[in-house]
Protein backbone atom coordinates (compact mmCIF):
# COMPACT_ATOMS: atom_id res chain seq x y z
CA UNK A 1 0.00 0.00 0.00
CA UNK A 2 1.38 3.42 -0.93
CA UNK A 3 1.56 6.25 1.58
CA UNK A 4 -1.25 8.04 -0.24
CA UNK A 5 -3.48 4.95 -0.13
CA UNK A 6 -2.79 4.55 3.59
CA UNK A 7 -3.79 8.17 4.18
CA UNK A 8 -6.94 7.75 2.05
CA UNK A 9 -7.90 4.72 4.13
CA UNK A 10 -7.27 6.50 7.43
CA UNK A 11 -9.24 9.50 6.23
CA UNK A 12 -12.43 7.43 5.93
CA UNK A 13 -12.59 7.00 9.70
CA UNK A 14 -10.95 10.22 10.87
CA UNK A 15 -13.30 12.51 12.80
CA UNK A 16 -14.70 15.48 10.91
CA UNK A 17 -16.28 18.52 12.51
CA UNK A 18 -18.06 21.65 11.34
CA UNK A 19 -16.35 25.04 11.29
CA UNK A 20 -18.28 28.29 11.33
CA UNK A 21 -16.01 31.23 11.87
CA UNK A 22 -14.27 34.24 10.33
CA UNK A 23 -10.82 33.69 8.87
CA UNK A 24 -8.15 36.23 7.91
CA UNK A 25 -5.38 36.79 5.42
CA UNK A 26 -2.74 39.52 5.18
CA UNK A 27 -1.23 40.55 1.86
CA UNK A 28 1.24 43.23 0.81
CA UNK A 29 -0.97 46.12 -0.25
CA UNK A 30 0.64 46.88 -3.60
CA UNK A 31 0.00 43.55 -5.37
CA UNK A 32 -3.43 43.37 -3.71
CA UNK A 33 -4.57 46.74 -5.05
CA UNK A 34 -2.85 46.60 -8.41
CA UNK A 35 -5.91 45.29 -10.20
CA UNK A 36 -9.37 46.82 -10.09
CA UNK A 37 -10.92 43.88 -8.25
CA UNK A 38 -8.52 41.41 -6.65
CA UNK A 39 -9.52 37.76 -6.80
CA UNK A 40 -9.60 37.07 -3.09
CA UNK A 41 -10.30 33.38 -3.69
CA UNK A 42 -7.72 32.88 -6.42
CA UNK A 43 -6.38 29.34 -6.50
CA UNK A 44 -2.89 29.33 -7.93
CA UNK A 45 -2.47 25.57 -7.98
CA UNK A 46 0.97 26.08 -6.46
CA UNK A 47 2.19 23.69 -3.81
CA UNK A 48 1.83 24.70 -0.20
CA UNK A 49 1.94 22.93 3.14
CA UNK A 50 -1.32 21.00 2.59
CA UNK A 51 -1.43 20.63 -1.15
CA UNK A 52 0.83 19.36 -3.90
CA UNK A 53 0.77 21.34 -7.17
CA UNK A 54 -2.52 21.27 -9.04
CA UNK A 55 -4.92 21.22 -6.08
CA UNK A 56 -7.34 24.17 -6.08
CA UNK A 57 -7.42 25.60 -2.59
CA UNK A 58 -6.96 28.78 -0.54
CA UNK A 59 -5.28 29.36 2.80
CA UNK A 60 -6.41 31.60 5.64
CA UNK A 61 -5.40 32.13 9.24
CA UNK A 62 -7.57 31.80 12.32
CA UNK A 63 -7.10 35.39 13.47
CA UNK A 64 -5.32 38.61 12.57
CA UNK A 65 -2.32 37.99 14.82
CA UNK A 66 -1.62 34.65 13.14
CA UNK A 67 -2.18 36.08 9.66
CA UNK A 68 0.31 38.83 10.49
CA UNK A 69 2.90 36.28 11.67
CA UNK A 70 2.42 34.18 8.54
CA UNK A 71 2.81 37.24 6.31
CA UNK A 72 5.86 38.56 8.11
CA UNK A 73 7.73 35.27 8.18
CA UNK A 74 8.92 35.40 4.58
CA UNK A 75 10.01 39.02 4.87
CA UNK A 76 12.12 38.33 7.94
CA UNK A 77 13.64 41.44 9.47
CA UNK A 78 13.84 43.34 6.19
CA UNK A 79 12.44 46.84 5.91
CA UNK A 80 9.89 45.45 3.45
CA UNK A 81 8.14 43.69 6.32
CA UNK A 82 6.80 47.08 7.36
CA UNK A 83 5.34 48.15 4.03
CA UNK A 84 1.61 48.87 3.73
CA UNK A 85 -0.41 45.79 4.40
CA UNK A 86 -3.86 44.66 3.31
CA UNK A 87 -6.09 42.44 5.45
CA UNK A 88 -9.25 40.68 4.32
CA UNK A 89 -11.71 38.39 6.02
CA UNK A 90 -13.60 35.27 4.98
CA UNK A 91 -16.76 34.16 6.72
CA UNK A 92 -16.92 30.40 6.39
CA UNK A 93 -19.42 27.71 7.20
CA UNK A 94 -18.07 24.26 6.45
CA UNK A 95 -19.48 20.94 7.60
CA UNK A 96 -16.62 18.54 6.97
CA UNK A 97 -13.41 19.87 8.43
CA UNK A 98 -10.42 17.84 9.49
CA UNK A 99 -9.00 19.42 12.62
CA UNK A 100 -5.31 18.61 13.02
CA UNK A 101 -5.02 20.77 16.11
CA UNK A 102 -6.95 17.92 17.77
CA UNK A 103 -4.83 14.98 18.99
CA UNK A 104 -7.59 12.42 18.30
CA UNK A 105 -7.70 13.45 14.65
CA UNK A 106 -3.92 13.30 14.35
CA UNK A 107 -3.88 9.85 15.95
CA UNK A 108 -6.53 8.60 13.52
CA UNK A 109 -4.31 9.74 10.66
CA UNK A 110 -1.11 8.50 12.33
CA UNK A 111 0.33 11.99 12.20
CA UNK A 112 2.68 13.46 14.78
CA UNK A 113 2.99 17.16 15.50
CA UNK A 114 6.46 17.03 13.91
CA UNK A 115 4.91 15.86 10.63
CA UNK A 116 2.85 19.05 10.56
CA UNK A 117 5.89 21.29 10.93
CA UNK A 118 8.06 19.69 8.27
CA UNK A 119 9.68 22.07 5.75
CA UNK A 120 7.95 21.67 2.39
CA UNK A 121 9.37 24.46 0.26
CA UNK A 122 12.28 22.55 -1.26
CA UNK A 123 11.10 18.95 -1.05
CA UNK A 124 11.40 16.80 -4.15
CA UNK A 125 8.58 14.44 -3.12
CA UNK A 126 5.22 15.41 -1.63
CA UNK A 127 5.29 15.65 2.16
CA UNK A 128 2.81 13.73 4.31
CA UNK A 129 0.75 16.88 4.79
CA UNK A 130 0.65 17.46 1.04
CA UNK A 131 -0.48 13.86 0.49
CA UNK A 132 -3.15 14.39 3.14
CA UNK A 133 -4.36 17.46 1.23
CA UNK A 134 -4.39 15.48 -1.99
CA UNK A 135 -6.48 12.73 -0.37
CA UNK A 136 -8.76 15.23 1.37
CA UNK A 137 -9.41 17.04 -1.89
CA UNK A 138 -11.13 13.98 -3.35
CA UNK A 139 -14.49 15.18 -2.09
CA UNK A 140 -14.26 13.84 1.46
CA UNK A 141 -13.28 17.02 3.20
CA UNK A 142 -13.94 20.74 2.67
CA UNK A 143 -11.03 22.04 4.72
CA UNK A 144 -8.16 21.20 7.04
CA UNK A 145 -7.52 23.20 10.19
CA UNK A 146 -3.90 23.00 11.22
CA UNK A 147 -1.43 24.63 13.63
CA UNK A 148 0.36 27.69 12.28
CA UNK A 149 4.05 27.00 11.83
CA UNK A 150 4.80 30.73 11.79
CA UNK A 151 3.17 31.05 15.20
CA UNK A 152 5.09 28.02 16.47
CA UNK A 153 8.35 29.55 15.22
CA UNK A 154 7.52 32.69 17.21
CA UNK A 155 6.85 30.65 20.35
CA UNK A 156 3.15 31.36 20.04
CA UNK A 157 0.10 29.39 18.96
CA UNK A 158 -2.39 29.93 16.20
CA UNK A 159 -4.07 28.01 13.44
CA UNK A 160 -4.58 28.18 9.71
CA UNK A 161 -7.21 26.65 7.46
CA UNK A 162 -6.81 25.34 3.94
CA UNK A 163 -10.12 25.24 2.05
CA UNK A 164 -10.48 23.00 -1.00
CA UNK A 165 -12.50 24.51 -3.83
CA UNK A 166 -14.06 21.21 -4.88
CA UNK A 167 -14.99 20.37 -1.29
CA UNK A 168 -17.15 23.46 -0.74
CA UNK A 169 -20.69 22.54 -1.79
CA UNK A 170 -23.93 24.17 -0.60
CA UNK A 171 -24.97 24.61 2.14
CA UNK A 172 -21.28 25.15 2.89
CA UNK A 173 -19.92 28.54 1.90
CA UNK A 174 -16.93 30.84 1.91
CA UNK A 175 -17.75 34.55 1.71
CA UNK A 176 -15.17 37.30 1.41
CA UNK A 177 -16.54 40.12 3.50
CA UNK A 178 -17.08 43.50 1.87
CA UNK A 179 -18.67 46.80 2.88
CA UNK A 180 -22.21 45.47 2.39
CA UNK A 181 -23.98 42.17 2.95
CA UNK A 182 -22.99 41.15 -0.53
CA UNK A 183 -19.74 39.18 -0.41
CA UNK A 184 -16.86 40.42 -2.55
CA UNK A 185 -16.30 36.86 -3.65
CA UNK A 186 -17.87 33.55 -2.69
CA UNK A 187 -17.71 29.78 -2.96
CA UNK A 188 -19.67 27.84 -4.18
CA UNK B 1 68.57 29.36 -19.93
CA UNK B 2 66.25 31.51 -22.00
CA UNK B 3 62.72 30.43 -22.97
CA UNK B 4 62.59 32.96 -25.78
CA UNK B 5 62.07 31.48 -29.25
CA UNK B 6 62.87 33.20 -32.49
CA UNK B 7 61.26 32.48 -35.82
CA UNK B 8 63.51 32.53 -38.80
CA UNK B 9 63.07 31.58 -42.38
CA UNK B 10 63.34 28.19 -44.07
CA UNK B 11 62.57 25.21 -41.88
CA UNK B 12 61.27 27.39 -39.03
CA UNK B 13 58.71 29.07 -41.27
CA UNK B 14 57.57 25.72 -42.63
CA UNK B 15 57.13 24.40 -39.11
CA UNK B 16 55.13 27.49 -38.16
CA UNK B 17 52.84 27.06 -41.17
CA UNK B 18 52.32 23.45 -40.19
CA UNK B 19 51.54 24.40 -36.61
CA UNK B 20 49.08 27.07 -37.78
CA UNK B 21 47.35 24.53 -39.98
CA UNK B 22 47.10 22.14 -37.01
CA UNK B 23 45.74 24.98 -34.89
CA UNK B 24 43.05 25.69 -37.49
CA UNK B 25 42.12 22.00 -37.46
CA UNK B 26 41.92 21.93 -33.67
CA UNK B 27 39.87 25.15 -33.68
CA UNK B 28 37.36 23.57 -36.07
CA UNK B 29 37.23 20.45 -33.89
CA UNK B 30 36.60 22.54 -30.75
CA UNK B 31 33.85 24.48 -32.53
CA UNK B 32 32.18 21.24 -33.62
CA UNK B 33 32.48 19.89 -30.09
CA UNK B 34 30.97 23.08 -28.64
CA UNK B 35 28.05 22.78 -31.04
CA UNK B 36 27.51 19.18 -29.88
CA UNK B 37 27.78 20.19 -26.22
CA UNK B 38 25.16 22.88 -26.85
CA UNK B 39 22.87 20.33 -28.47
CA UNK B 40 23.28 17.78 -25.66
CA UNK B 41 22.69 20.48 -23.02
CA UNK B 42 19.51 21.56 -24.81
CA UNK B 43 18.21 17.98 -24.77
CA UNK B 44 19.22 17.49 -21.12
CA UNK B 45 17.31 20.57 -19.99
CA UNK B 46 14.17 19.66 -21.93
CA UNK B 47 11.23 19.82 -19.51
CA UNK B 48 10.26 16.17 -19.87
CA UNK B 49 13.59 14.89 -18.61
CA UNK B 50 13.12 13.72 -15.03
CA UNK B 51 15.93 14.58 -12.70
CA UNK B 52 17.29 17.42 -14.75
CA UNK B 53 18.11 20.54 -12.76
CA UNK B 54 15.94 23.58 -13.21
CA UNK B 55 12.18 23.44 -13.34
CA UNK B 56 11.53 19.74 -13.14
CA UNK B 57 9.09 17.63 -15.10
CA UNK B 58 6.05 19.83 -15.70
CA UNK B 59 6.07 22.81 -18.03
CA UNK B 60 6.23 26.34 -16.62
CA UNK B 61 3.11 27.19 -14.70
CA UNK B 62 1.50 30.59 -14.65
CA UNK B 63 1.81 32.74 -11.61
CA UNK B 64 -1.20 34.14 -9.74
CA UNK B 65 0.37 37.54 -10.35
CA UNK B 66 0.70 37.27 -14.13
CA UNK B 67 -2.45 39.27 -14.72
CA UNK B 68 -1.55 42.10 -12.40
CA UNK B 69 -0.31 44.98 -14.51
CA UNK B 70 1.84 46.60 -11.84
CA UNK B 71 3.49 43.28 -11.07
CA UNK B 72 4.32 42.76 -14.72
CA UNK B 73 5.62 46.32 -15.00
CA UNK B 74 7.93 45.73 -12.05
CA UNK B 75 10.13 43.53 -14.22
CA UNK B 76 9.88 45.43 -17.50
CA UNK B 77 13.57 46.34 -17.15
CA UNK B 78 14.39 42.66 -17.75
CA UNK B 79 12.83 42.72 -21.20
CA UNK B 80 14.08 43.88 -24.57
CA UNK B 81 12.01 46.13 -26.83
CA UNK B 82 10.62 43.02 -28.55
CA UNK B 83 9.15 41.89 -25.23
CA UNK B 84 11.50 38.98 -24.70
CA UNK B 85 13.39 38.54 -21.46
CA UNK B 86 17.10 39.15 -21.83
CA UNK B 87 19.76 37.05 -20.12
CA UNK B 88 22.07 40.08 -20.07
CA UNK B 89 19.47 42.15 -18.23
CA UNK B 90 18.63 39.30 -15.85
CA UNK B 91 22.32 38.78 -15.03
CA UNK B 92 22.71 42.50 -14.33
CA UNK B 93 19.64 42.61 -12.08
CA UNK B 94 20.84 39.56 -10.15
CA UNK B 95 24.39 40.91 -9.88
CA UNK B 96 25.95 37.86 -11.52
CA UNK B 97 28.12 37.46 -14.59
CA UNK B 98 26.65 36.32 -17.88
CA UNK B 99 28.88 33.21 -17.73
CA UNK B 100 27.41 32.33 -14.34
CA UNK B 101 23.86 32.76 -15.60
CA UNK B 102 24.64 30.84 -18.78
CA UNK B 103 25.96 27.97 -16.65
CA UNK B 104 22.74 27.93 -14.58
CA UNK B 105 20.73 27.90 -17.81
CA UNK B 106 22.93 25.07 -19.07
CA UNK B 107 24.05 27.03 -22.06
CA UNK B 108 27.45 28.24 -23.17
CA UNK B 109 28.37 31.85 -22.57
CA UNK B 110 28.95 32.24 -26.31
CA UNK B 111 25.41 31.15 -27.14
CA UNK B 112 23.81 33.38 -24.51
CA UNK B 113 25.98 36.37 -25.48
CA UNK B 114 25.07 35.94 -29.12
CA UNK B 115 21.29 35.94 -28.53
CA UNK B 116 20.55 36.90 -24.92
CA UNK B 117 16.82 37.17 -25.64
CA UNK B 118 16.53 33.94 -27.63
CA UNK B 119 13.10 32.32 -27.65
CA UNK B 120 14.67 29.10 -26.38
CA UNK B 121 15.70 30.92 -23.16
CA UNK B 122 12.31 32.45 -22.40
CA UNK B 123 10.81 29.65 -20.30
CA UNK B 124 13.87 29.43 -18.06
CA UNK B 125 14.27 33.20 -17.81
CA UNK B 126 10.58 33.41 -16.91
CA UNK B 127 11.38 31.87 -13.53
CA UNK B 128 14.09 34.46 -12.96
CA UNK B 129 11.57 37.15 -13.81
CA UNK B 130 9.05 35.76 -11.32
CA UNK B 131 11.69 35.81 -8.60
CA UNK B 132 12.63 39.38 -9.51
CA UNK B 133 9.03 40.42 -8.86
CA UNK B 134 9.97 40.43 -5.20
CA UNK B 135 11.29 43.92 -6.00
CA UNK B 136 7.67 45.03 -5.68
CA UNK B 137 8.02 44.40 -1.98
CA UNK B 138 11.76 44.97 -1.66
CA UNK B 139 12.33 48.26 -3.39
CA UNK B 140 15.57 48.98 -5.21
CA UNK B 141 18.04 46.86 -7.16
CA UNK B 142 20.58 46.92 -4.35
CA UNK B 143 18.04 45.67 -1.82
CA UNK B 144 17.02 42.93 -4.25
CA UNK B 145 20.61 41.74 -4.69
CA UNK B 146 21.05 41.84 -0.92
CA UNK B 147 17.85 39.80 -0.48
CA UNK B 148 19.12 37.26 -3.02
CA UNK B 149 22.26 36.74 -0.95
CA UNK B 150 20.64 36.60 2.48
CA UNK B 151 19.85 33.18 4.03
CA UNK B 152 16.14 32.59 4.56
CA UNK B 153 14.72 30.50 7.36
CA UNK B 154 12.05 28.88 5.19
CA UNK B 155 14.59 27.93 2.54
CA UNK B 156 16.67 25.76 4.86
CA UNK B 157 18.70 28.89 5.62
CA UNK B 158 19.97 29.05 2.05
CA UNK B 159 20.17 32.34 0.16
CA UNK B 160 17.78 32.51 -2.83
CA UNK B 161 20.68 33.03 -5.23
CA UNK B 162 22.26 29.76 -4.14
CA UNK B 163 18.97 27.96 -4.82
CA UNK B 164 18.65 29.57 -8.23
CA UNK B 165 22.17 28.40 -9.02
CA UNK B 166 21.14 24.87 -8.00
CA UNK B 167 18.18 24.95 -10.37
CA UNK B 168 15.43 25.39 -7.76
CA UNK B 169 13.78 27.92 -10.05
CA UNK B 170 10.19 26.84 -9.59
CA UNK B 171 10.47 26.57 -5.80
CA UNK B 172 11.93 30.07 -5.65
CA UNK B 173 9.37 31.55 -8.05
CA UNK B 174 6.56 29.99 -6.01
CA UNK B 175 8.17 31.28 -2.83
CA UNK B 176 8.05 34.84 -4.16
CA UNK B 177 4.45 34.42 -5.33
CA UNK B 178 3.53 33.23 -1.84
CA UNK B 179 5.41 36.14 -0.34
CA UNK B 180 3.53 38.66 -2.46
CA UNK B 181 0.15 37.01 -1.99
CA UNK B 182 0.56 36.42 1.74
CA UNK B 183 0.04 32.65 1.61
CA UNK B 184 0.60 31.03 5.01
CA UNK B 185 3.89 29.24 5.46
Amino acid sequence: MTELEAIQLALRTAPLRPLKTTLVRCVALLPLTSSAMPDYLFTSGQANRYNPPGVRCVYFSGNEATARMEYARRFGKSRAARQPLGTYFAEVSLTKVLDLTDATTRDALKLRLNDLAVAWQLTKRPTRTQLLGLAANQGLVAAIRFPSDAARAKGSTGFNVVIFRDGVQAPDYVHILGPTKKPLKKWP
Amino acid sequence: MSNTKTFGTGTGAGELASLLAQLEDKKSQVERLLARVEEVLRRTTAPDRAGAPGPEAAPARKSPLDEVKTVMQSTSDLREANGNLSAVRVAKAYGVSLSQLAGWLRRTKQAVSKTPDADSLQEALGYFERVARVRLAIQGGGEFRKWLRTPHELLDNAPPLELMAKGEWRAMADYVDDMLTGAPT
